[in-house]
């Protein structure tokens, strides 16, 4: 079953007399449960197309399905609320809320849901576990490593339990031994649970450990290639 | 949640929050402290005329007033009016006075005056004009009547304890005229008062003018609150008679008093508008530094009416305790300048020329505090706005781009 299929997609910025196709006719599928790395060189058009797929940015033409709905047809709150249910997002930055624990950063995707108390507390807990953090959850982001830092972003994005996750240059600001364990717990929850992972990327580690690696060239897919 | 994030987002920076807590409380004070000197300032004038001159209520012939003060229009039936004073349970004290315009004149010089024909055992129910007395006293004449003067009036006539002046009045239907000798001095906070008003004996008054006339009766009732509606009912009682209470007399410290609030509003208006400058230059910068994460936080599914409920909140928070410390400001200060009163001699001539006392003590109606806490509560609800309307612009994609 497709969690993604993106059809003819296009998005074009316009300034002035200037045009750039920053994704140019992308058509895509991606099924459950796959580890899929989106590579190639700056300015290819990796992250908009991620952004597009994950309902953050508009295309300017063309389809995108999540989960067999069409993402091009909704409101901007609307697309906030299919978000919150049905993606993950980890960012190249990680993105955490500075003034909340680690706990409260994975708990607080399941507040926006409106989760039971109890649902909340084991879900964080089981969460911790699996990105290596138990013990951890009471410390803030400043108090945690880059590493960390993104295991927990990678706990948030599971939190709500979406369809599937869209890591963006997950491992950029990770020192090797960081980015390892950090694809190796992506990896075994891809694995063990079946969680669809959707990488942008132009690390080297990441491509090695993808099932699938699409390249994107000038906004065009060049190269889709499946590892075996 | 949103309280949750929202209150630990607000001490994220602890000196610009501190800085707005203390704008609020600042403000909430100034509004206040302005409101009570401003009020205080009325009720004191109001009191003092009232206590010292007026009384609550006067009664005078129909036409006195109309004809300046006349001395040929005293009350038509004084025997009347007595038994009805006396028979109201309502009527504290009361008293008589002759009450007239009239020219002073000594060797050099002349002056217009009003004079007070009084008897200063009744008077010291409605007035201590002994206690005004800054030089000599006011003994009953034995061949001319004594004058208690302004220090003013003595100083403009160039006159001195022993000065003789022949004060003449009824100027427009009929001249009374007696000559007086000037026995003492006297300083009220008043200078308009100081400048017009001559106090002598009534029954000297009486014996030199061989008249009984009374132009005048102040009433002291028990209640200042029911003053008006026990006046409306002497109105009724004295038909043919000018009742009338003491803000009919003085409409411009009555009105001045109605005004207050008016002014008071303005004021705070003033300070809020500076306080919501600084509120929305705070939030702003709140939201602008914070625009990395409320784009994520849109990306990971928070609607933006949570996002813009926090910004709320967080002004919310930092107004509700902001305005407490405002309020308690505001009592220790007017606890403190209540009692001891601020001293505002430096400007006493200016002051007192508005017949305003140059020791002033602040005092706050309960309506201030209400007033004030409402205002503050829609002025940092306003003031969020702008800063709350740079969220709803925010595109996540964009805001995350910024990182």
């Amino acid at each position: 079953m497709n969690v993604v299929e993106t059809q003819d997609l296009k998005k074009i910025f316009k300034d002035a007399n200037l045009e750039v196709r920053a994704v140019d006719g992308v058509s895509l599928k991606i099924s459950e449960g796959e580890f899929t790395a989106v590579v190639g060189p700056s300015g290819s058009g990796k992250t908009t197309l991620l952004n597009m797929i994950g309902g953050l940015d508009i295309p300017s033409a063309g389809l995108v399905q999540v989960g067999g709905e069409e993402l091009t047809s909704y409101s901007k709150n609307e697309l906030i609320d299919f978000r919150l249910k049905n993606i993950g997002f980890v960012f190249q930055s990680y993105n955490l809320i500075p003034v909340l624990t680690a706990f409260e950063n994975i708990e607080f995707v399941m507040l926006l849901q409106g989760r039971s108390p109890r649902e909340r507390k084991e879900r964080v807990n089981e969460l911790l576990n699996a990105v290596g953090l138990k013990g951890r959850g009471g410390n803030r982001p400043s108090e945690l490593s880059g590493g960390q830092q993104q295991r927990v972003a990678v706990a948030r994005a599971l939190a709500s339990k979406p369809k599937f996750i869209i890591a963006d240059e997950p491992t950029a600001n990770l020192d090797s031994k960081s980015a390892a364990t950090l694809l190796d717990i992506m990896q075994k929850l891809n694995e063990k649970e079946g969680i669809t992972f959707l990488f942008s990327t132009h690390d080297q580690r990441v491509i090695d450990r993808a099932r699938r690696v699409v390249t994107l060239t000038d906004g065009v897919i060049t190269e889709d290639k499946i590892i075996a | 949640m949103i309280a949750k994030i929202g209150s630990k987002n607000v001490w994220r920076n602890k000196g610009r929050s501190l800085v707005v807590i203390m704008s609020v409380a600042i403000g909430v004070w100034a509004g206040l402290f302005f409101g009570g000197f401003q009020w205080g300032s009325f009720v004191q004038k109001r009191d003092d005329i009232v206590n010292r001159e007026l009384g609550h209520a006067q009664i005078h012939a129909e036409n006195f007033v109309d004809e300046e003060y006349d001395y040929n229009f005293p009350v038509k039936n004084p025997k009347h009016i007595r038994a009805v004073l006396d028979a109201d349970t309502s009527i504290n004290s009361y008293v008589e006075r002759s009450v007239f315009s009239g020219m002073a004149s000594s060797v050099r010089d002349q002056s217009l005056v009003l004079v007070y024909g009084v008897d200063t055992a009744q008077e010291r129910s409605i007035s201590s004009i002994s206690s005004m007395i800054t030089e000599g006293s006011m003994p009953k004449g034995k061949r001319s009547p004594s004058l208690l003067i302004g220090s003013a009036i003595a100083k403009s006539m160039n006159l001195k304890i022993g000065s003789k002046l022949i004060i003449k009045g009824g100027l427009l239907h009929g001249v009374k005229s007696f000559v007086g000798k000037v026995r003492g001095f006297y300083e009220s906070p008043n200078k308009l008062k100081d400048k017009l008003v001559v106090f002598v004996h009534k029954s000297d008054l009486d014996k030199k003018l061989k008249d009984n006339f009374i132009h005048e009766y102040a009433i002291i009732f028990n209640e200042f609150d029911s003053l008006e509606s026990r006046t409306a009912l002497l109105k009724i009682k004295l038909p043919n008679e000018d009742v009338v209470t003491w803000g009919e007399l003085m409409p411009e410290i009555k009105d001045g008093m109605k005004i207050a609030d008016v002014v008071m509003f303005i004021v705070m208006l003033i300070i809020w508008f500076a306080l919501s400058l600084g509120i929305i230059n705070t939030m702003l910068m709140s939201v602008l530094e914070r625009t990395n994460e409320l784009g994520m936080l849109m990306a990971i599914g928070m609607s933006r009416y949570k996002i813009v409920s926090m910004i709320f909140f967080e002004t919310s928070l930092l107004t509700i305790i902001g305005v407490p410390i405002g309020l308690v400001l505001t009592m220790i200060s007017m606890d403190y300048y209540g009692e001891v009163g601020i001293d505002l001699s430096i400007a006493d001539a200016a002051i007192s020329e508005f017949g305003y006392e140059s020791i002033i003590y602040p005092k706050i109606k309960s309506s201030f505090y209400f007033q004030v806490i409402y205002q503050v509560v829609i002025v940092s609800l306003i003031s969020t706005v702008f800063p709350a309307m740079r969220v709803l612009k925010l595109r996540p994609v964009e805001a995350i781009r910024k990182s």
